[in-house]
């Protein structure tokens, strides 16, 4: 692969990263009522952490969107949201296995109603990106330690 | 490592201070403090406990709304409660609609614990204009209500 077209495949990936993490967090930014309400469907967490998060949570989502799409601190930026989809994934499935019946949230409370399993397998898509660019990340650099 | 890691910690600690100072100054912020209890407050709504739900079920004008789904709803549901699945609040909302307003008190309740779905129905009932209504969800839900060995009922009579 020439150099060109590593830089190119993971500045694409890392947009279409930013664009799916933006589209994720606005919503959520706008209703953080509804967002704490899908958080505590989960019941994973006290109740006294579901507020902090749902206020905090958006955000990080959307500084880490940024950072993906201006480059800036972008090796972080892959970490954070390699980081999050693994967090996503764990909640999600926790919730599978239990039988939970409730909306993933993922992109707000008013998005349509989808399984925790349609969530899980798109969750796994984005994850099977965000490691692509992170692989991408590294040639670019020209190190497989992508200074980690 | 060292540089990356502090990078995702500096863009979480970012996050984190534009979350918090956005939500103070937004009109749709929520309370940091006190969870779901606060949360409701802000809505208009509150938490009961079972020693008040069984107060006021004696008084007259006071309705239960399950906000699970039908299917759990025939299953076992306190007696004299009407359904209204909280994901299904359009097409279940005009059957119970005229109880809802006759009401005094609303108390809506799922499955306990921190379900969140009757949180979300407490939340579409003030929407649709029943705050005088004095909404209030049962924090032990259903649940709780078993625990006390109070009697259910089963199937869907409303």
């Amino acid at each position: 692969m020439s150099d060109r077209v590593v830089v190119w495949s993971e500045r694409l990936g890392r947009w279409a990263l930013a664009a799916i993490f933006l589209a994720a967090a606005i919503p959520k930014v706008l209703d953080p009522s509804g967002f704490a309400a899908d958080i505590s469907h989960y019941a994973l967490l006290p109740d006294v952490f579901v507020n902090p998060l749902a206020v905090i949570l958006p955000w990080v989502e959307a500084v880490g969107a940024l950072a993906l799409l201006s480059g800036f601190a972008a090796e972080g930026a892959i970490l954070l949201i390699n980081a999050l989809l693994v967090v996503f994934l764990g909640a999600m499935g926790q919730a599978f296995f239990r039988g939970l019946d409730i909306n993933c949230g993922c992109f707000g409370h008013s998005a349509a109603r989808e399984t925790v399993g349609m969530a899980m397998v798109r969750d796994l898509a984005f994850m099977a990106l965000a490691g692509l660019v992170l692989w991408l990340r590294a040639k670019r650099t020209g190190t497989k330690k992508i200074r980690i | 490592m060292r540089r990356s890691l502090i990078q995702m910690f500096a863009l979480v600690a970012v996050g984190a201070v534009v979350g918090i100072g956005y939500n103070a100054l937004s009109p749709k912020g929520i309370p940091l403090k006190g969870g779901t209890k606060a949360r409701l407050a802000e809505q208009g709504a509150r938490m009961v406990d079972l020693q008040e739900v069984r107060y006021y079920l004696k008084q007259p004008g006071t309705l239960l709304v399950d906000a699970r789904s039908p299917e759990e709803f025939q299953l076992g549901h306190i007696p004299g409660a009407v359904n209204l699945p909280a994901d299904q609040f359009a097409p279940f909302y005009p059957k119970v609609k005229a109880r809802l307003e006759k009401a005094k008190i609303i108390i809506v309740y799922c499955s306990g614990g921190s379900c969140g779905t009757s949180e979300e129905l407490a939340m579409e009932l003030i929407k649709a204009g029943f705050v005088e209504k004095r909404v209030a969800v049962f924090s032990g839900g259903l649940p709780g209500w078993m625990r006390a060995k109070l009697p259910i009922e089963t199937g869907m009579k409303d």
